[in-house]
């Protein structure tokens, strides 16, 4: 119900901005750089650009899926270490502080001398999402209630069993929004790794369009990329609600 | 101090409920020692403040304690300290002569807090089994049927924590206490968000399932009238820093029904711990 509002405003926000677009483009307000919307539109449709387009999209989704994948299980996995190895937590919430402060593109050019370029996309996206979902699940494990920590604790559990039982359900509506975050990040993290040198992919695609002037390819693959986050996050939006409902939180 | 075993067994003995010995063998209650108990809370900045201090209490296995004193005199943390959620910064507690940690890590004890701390995506029934779950035991699904019935909610097993009222959850809370049979019962402030029929109905039958399986059970109210149904001894704290102020007997026979409430007896202790609890809290005020 909500997930469908905030869809609904989405939509308005967006048709209006493609509406000022269009007259910005045919205006020529901003000069070459942003041509009309309906001329990307034709550009994107024709036959050649749309395969190529799509096939790039293909790549970085598929990219981003793995990085995604792996990024929220790593994250969760760590941040839910920290509750069973005390000494692991201080670190963990050390970390966290600082996590948002590291810049995911000075991390590129490292990816791309130890994972190699095929696989830097992957590792930055996966990256992104697991400094999302770390900071956010952590964040969950201390907004757990002090009364269920005292019946967890009166009960003689064993810190694994109280991590499943009480933790875990306790943090998962914040990991849920750090998955949330995470996967438009996901998307962001593929194209800047593909940027780096990657064979194929958007970030590929709009290096290459960027450098060759073409700019209706270079702002056809912007907007399947920007496309491509937001419907990942709406998914990922809709689960949650529907997660939450099940919960009863 | 006084020591209070054999009044409450012989109490205990009159009651004469034939499941008692059946129950008896599978638990043992357990005696609670609490020497100079004192606790201090660093606020930080280098203030402290004196929560509790200086109590000194015996309570017999089997035993039912109430304890009673002005808001913040103390009441939560000397049970928490009990239930081995915070240390004493002075003094020692044990439960049947060993740590109240020991207790607790073999699954002996029962608490119900003044939050009803549900787990909200867990239905009631999945509630009260919850200490099952744990402490690692296999689920006994006839107990937990017969616990949420005797709390009166059967027909709201599968309700979700918030389908429920505030009285309802502090009864399945109560539930999840009692259904592991716990040596060592421990009730803050209980019944609060319950009215007052429900509160006595809920009192009457607490003092039924007590009087069945014998626990040592300390239960923190702000109803006198209540201490004076359910305990077999009164602690009535000071205000802060809590120190026991006063330990009343409460000679009634068990086992107790509604109508206790009306003999004289209970009527004049309950008439002379109201005096003393408004003693006590004008004195901390006037301070
Ligand atoms: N963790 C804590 N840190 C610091 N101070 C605390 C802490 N827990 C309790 N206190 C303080 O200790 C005092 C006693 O608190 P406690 O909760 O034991 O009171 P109480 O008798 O249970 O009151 P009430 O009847 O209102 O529940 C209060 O002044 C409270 O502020
Ligand atoms: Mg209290």
């Amino acid at each position: 119900m909500t997930v469908a509002a905030d869809l609904l405003k989405w939509l308005v926000g967006i048709s209006t901005l493609m509406v000022f677009w269009e007259i910005a483009g045919r205006q020529a307000w901003l000069g070459d750089g942003l041509p009309p919307l309906s001329g990307v539109f034709d550009y994107a449709n024709e036959p050649r650009s749309t395969e190529l387009l799509l096939r790039s999209a293909g790549i970085t989704a598929t990219n981003a899926s793995y990085g995604f994948v792996i990024g929220s299980l790593i994250g969760t996995l760590i941040a839910c270490s920290g509750q069973i190895w005390r000494p692991l937590k201080q670190g963990l919430d050390t970390l966290s502080t600082f996590v948002n402060a590291i810049p995911l593109i000075a991390l590129g050019p490292l990816m791309i001398v130890t994972v190699g370029e095929q696989f830097t996309p992957m590792a930055t996206a996966a990256l992104a999402v697991f400094f999302a979902v770390l900071v956010a699940t952590l964040g969950g494990f201390e907004r757990v209630p002090n009364v269920h920590r005292d019946v967890t604790r009166a009960y003689g559990t064993t810190h694994w069993r109280a991590l499943l039982l009480v933790q875990f359900p306790n943090a998962l509506p914040s990991l849920i929004d750090g998955l949330k975050l995470g996967v438009s990040t996901a998307v962001l993290g593929a194209i800047l790794g593909e940027w780096f040198g990657a064979p194929a992919g958007l970030g590929v695609l709009i290096v290459s369009s960027m450098q060759n002037f073409q700019i209706n390819l270079l702002w056809s693959a912007a907007i399947i990329g920007t496309v491509m986050s937001g419907a990942a996050y709406f998914l990922l939006a809709l689960l949650q609600a529907r997660l939450l409902r099940r919960l009863g939180l | 101090m006084i020591s209070n075993t054999s009044h409450a067994q012989t109490l205990r003995a009159s009651a004469g409920e034939p499941e008692k010995a059946e129950s008896a063998s599978s638990t043992s209650p357990s005696e609670i020692a609490l020497t100079n108990v004192s606790k201090t809370f660093a606020l930080g900045k280098g203030q402290t403040l004196d929560a509790v201090s200086n109590v000194d209490l015996n309570i017999a296995g089997g035993e039912f304690i109430a304890l009673i004193g002005a808001s913040g005199c103390g009441k939560s943390t000397l049970l928490r300290m009990i239930a081995g959620l915070e240390d004493p910064s002075q003094g020692s507690i044990t439960i049947a002569g060993q740590s109240p940690e020991d207790c607790i890590k073999r699954h002996k004890l029962g608490i119900a807090m003044q939050e009803h701390g549900l787990m909200p995506w867990l239905s009631a029934w999945n509630n009260v089994a919850m200490p099952f779950r744990l402490a690692g035991l296999p689920i006994d699904k006839k107990r937990v049927d017969e616990l949420l019935a005797l709390v009166e909610l059967a027909d709201f097993a599968q309700a979700m924590p918030k389908q429920l009222s505030g009285g309802m959850k502090q009864r399945v809370s109560i539930a999840r206490a009692l259904v592991l049979k716990p040596d060592v019962l421990i009730l803050d402030e209980p019944f609060g968000a319950l009215d007052a029929v429900t509160r006595r109905l809920m009192n009457n039958e607490l003092q039924r399932i007590w009087s069945q399986q014998p626990t040592t059970t300390i239960l923190v109210t702000h109803s006198v009238e209540e201490a004076v149904f359910l305990a077999d001894r009164i602690c009535l704290m000071s205000p802060r820093p809590g120190r026991l102020e006063l330990i009343e007997e409460v000679e009634l026979n068990r086992p107790r029904g509604l109508d206790t409430m009306h003999e004289p007896e209970f009527r004049q202790i309950l008439a002379k711990l109201t005096t003393a609890l408004d003693d006590v809290c004008t004195q901390g005020s006037r301070q």
